[in-house]
């Protein structure tokens, strides 16, 4: 069969999240075509995406696979299934991958999808905005999710600062708390649907991916209380921007969500500072300020996304609020 | 900085470490004939009865509780009137036949049973049993494993047998008893024979009494800085009765040792006097505080009650110089004369077994460990966060509560002359 090699390396994209590092579980860390899909599954989350003209039933490894297409020269390629290998041809090029054909991926895992419902409008955007907040510290498991609200709004803390967005509408999936890791691959989609299953929430994007990710089934603590704060407005200067662009140059982590870069707001003098194994970088900008000593880490990307959207910003004693149109975010500064 | 959440309300009952425990990470399913067994029995009493895992018999027969250990339990239970698979629901730790290398069954991981604990705590919620058995040390770790944090305590079967444990997360009866396969093990040792019976016995008699009605400790406990206040009320309430009061108090210290008085602090104070009600204040900063502490604690009429009386009186003794007189109990030795196994006789284990009260010292636990006996531990860390100070007096307050209650009972488990005005 004849395949266009553009769109099943984007089919493979697309799905590549899915796949595990190691494969602790069978075919993890491999492409399963199945259906006319190609299929990954870690345990975590699990993608699917249509793939056009393919059709085959098996499983490869999706490294050597991912690789090999990214290296043919031609924009289409033969494909032919013998003897237990799935035999890429490209120009004068050839190629055999082992294809297990039983596939042996635990998909039965993914329980009944339930019905698939319209994503409520604001509820991506949400998840994206509120993703920065959670935690990455697994000894507090409940707060690396972002929980979705069945009252309305989405929030996220990492028990320092926390966020809530609200949605303008009650989430038709119920509660759920979605493990930011698994949050951070799904906002990556256009989802226009979702589903709840048993322990797993289920998305549909318009080019009909279908991702899967595993939910924690506990109660997430009850932050309006931390929402209130009164305090005096604060202004970020406007060249605040240009300093974060410079400061977050130092403070990149593994993972985005663990950059941050520490702000002080000092009698008159607002201090960037960002430091990383490389190097660091400290900035001054004069303001007019004449309150206690203020001192919070913040990730500078969902700074910049909160300066952008022109949020007043309150300082109290112990707390600083920006508070937008329908999201408020709070900082603990000294709790 | 102390965090706007207490680290027990950041847990996760399925997933503990946040990471996945999952069938497919565990893997035991495979190669079973019957994967994730399906819960047995009608129900109609409402006793859930939680097994090790499958035997083989169990797994080609698809169904729990067949084997040898089955039968065990189930002509036990029909001598106390209980039909295993009529009156009571079946199920295992881990759903699935674990099999060794030699392809023989084996006892489950740790880690198989916190990957199958999502469906044993769904059937739990699901169909809501007023009793639940746990037999043997699996079935333990998996009910109370995401719950009590001393892990070596999980697999001592010894240490949680007997005991009749009104969960409040469950709102059941928890009744861990010796695994059955283990007293086939032992070729049914008379002894351990007998414990079990009378164990499972008192399991089967909850079937029916309703749980105690329990309020939020938390909403019990009254913390201020007004020592006067405090102390005045106690003398006042405890004066003039025809029998003398008895009170709880608890300290919460710098240390284990108080020798080195120019480190350690006494930095509070709780006393409960009556149920459903405990004070805490500051522990005394000057000579007055000192003199209305004395009022209380050497005053003859009014007996006192502590978790360890020795650990109370040794830190009044030296850093406030106040002989505590009138001691009436000491619910850590009660426990001892009425139960002798080793480790049993803690406050926090008592409040679990006795009162469905767990983890309410977690988020002050970590301060309150010192590197050894004689140095200060992170008391003083507390006390510099308004927010942490309080948690503290709050966490002293219900161990002063948890006290008084623990006293009372055991006092009427031991019985004899009531010589004390009990509120």
């Amino acid at each position: 069969m004849k395949i266009e090699k553009a769109k099943l390396i984007n089919a493979l994209e697309i799905v590549k999240p899915g796949l595990a590092s190691k494969e602790m579980i069978e075919q993890s860390t491999s492409f399963a075509f199945m259906g006319g899909r190609v299929v990954t599954y870690n345990d975590e989350i699990s993608i699917s995406h249509p793939v056009e003209d393919m059709d085959i039933t098996g499983a490869v490894k999706a490294d050597e696979l991912y690789k090999l297409l990214g290296k043919l020269k031609t924009k289409t390629i033969q494909l032919v299934i013998k003897n237990n290998e799935i035999r890429l041809k490209s120009g004068k090029a050839l190629a055999g991958i082992t294809l297990q054909e039983e596939i042996q991926l635990p998909l039965e895992e993914l329980g009944d999808f339930g019905e698939w419902v319209p994503v409520p409008a604001l509820l991506m955007e949400a998840l994206h905005f509120c993703m920065f907040s959670a935690s990455v510290d697994m000894t507090k498991p409940v707060l690396t999710c972002v929980h979705v609200s069945d009252t309305g709004f989405v929030e996220s803390c990492n028990n320092f600062r926390l966020t809530r967005y609200e949605l303008g509408e009650n989430s038709p999936v119920g509660d759920c708390l979605i493990p930011v890791s698994s949050v951070k691959n799904l906002v990556k989609y256009s989802i226009t649907h979702i589903a709840a299953g048993q322990g797993w929430m289920h998305f549909k994007s318009k080019d009909d991916t279908i991702f899967s990710c595993r939910v924690f089934e506990d109660k997430y603590p009850d932050v309006s209380g931390l929402l209130k704060v009164k305090g005096t407005e604060f202004t970020f200067p406007e060249n605040v921007m240009g300093v974060l662009d410079k400061a977050s140059i130092f403070s990149k982590r593994d993972q985005f969500l663990d950059e941050t870069v520490q702000i002080s707001i000092l009698a008159n003098e607002l201090k960037v500072r960002s430091e990383d194994i490389v190097g660091w970088f400290e900035e001054k900008i004069e303001i007019e300020y004449e309150g206690d000593d203020i001192t919070f880490a913040i990730n500078p990307t969902f700074l910049k996304d909160v300066l952008v959207k022109k949020a007043p910003c309150l300082l109290s004693k112990d707390k600083l609020k920006f508070k937008g149109k329908n999201w408020s975010h709070v900082v603990a500064l000294k709790y | 900085m102390k965090g706007f959440f207490t680290k027990e309300q950041t847990q996760s009952i399925t997933r503990p470490d946040g990471k996945t425990y999952s069938c497919a990470s565990c893997g035991i399913y495979r190669n079973s004939n019957t994967p994730k067994m399906k819960a047995y029995g009608k129900f109609k009493k409402g006793i859930l009865n939680i097994g090790t895992a499958p035997e083989s018999i169990d797994d080609q027969v698809g169904k729990p509780f067949q084997g040898e250990a089955g039968r065990l339990i189930g002509q036990e239970l029909e001598q106390l009137g209980v039909n295993l698979f009529e009156d009571c629901l079946n199920t295992n730790a881990v759903n699935c036949l674990p099999i060794g290398e030699e392809g023989v069954s084996r006892p489950p991981t740790g880690y198989e049973i916190s990957c199958c604990r999502r469906s044993v705590d769904t059937l739990i919620n699901d169909r809501e049993p007023r009793v639940i058995i746990l037999y043997g040390a699996a079935a333990i770790r998996s009910v109370l494993g995401t719950r009590w944090i001393k892990e070596r305590d999980l697999n001592n079967v010894d240490l949680w047998r007997g005991f009749i444990i009104p969960d409040r997360t469950y709102n059941a009866w928890v009744c861990p008893v010796f695994d059955p396969a283990f007293l086939l093990e032992k070729d049914g040792h008379p002894e351990m024979m007998a414990i079990w019976r009378q164990d499972l016995k008192r399991a089967i008699d909850m079937e029916g009494v309703p749980l105690p009605k329990v309020e939020d400790e938390r909403k019990q406990i009254i913390v201020t800085d007004d020592v006067e206040g405090v102390l005045t009320k106690i003398v006042e309430d405890c004066q003039g009765a025809t029998q003398k009061h008895l009170i709880a108090f608890d300290i919460e210290t710098s240390g284990l040792k108080p020798y080195d008085r120019r480190v350690h602090q006494i930095a509070c104070i709780s006393f409960c006097y009556e149920k459903g009600k405990a004070y805490c204040i500051p522990g005394p900063k000057n000579k007055h505080e000192r003199a209305l502490l004395r009022k209380v604690l050497s005053n003859p009429e009014i007996g006192k009650i502590a978790a360890n009386m020795k650990f109370e009186d040794t830190w009044m003794k030296v850093l406030t110089h106040i002989n505590v007189q009138s001691w009436a109990w000491d619910t850590m030795q009660a426990a001892h004369v009425l139960d002798n196994r080793p480790g049993i006789t803690g406050l926090k284990f008592q409040s679990f077994v006795q009162f469905g009260l767990v983890g309410y010292e977690s988020n002050i636990n970590a301060y309150l460990k010192g590197p050894d006996s004689n140095t200060p531990n992170r008391i003083s860390e507390v006390l510099d966060s308004a927010t942490l100070r309080r948690e503290l007096m709050v966490y002293c307050g219900i161990d002063s509560l948890m006290t008084y209650q623990l006293a009372l009972l055991q006092m009427k488990q031991i019985g004899g002359d009531n010589k004390w005005q009990i509120n």
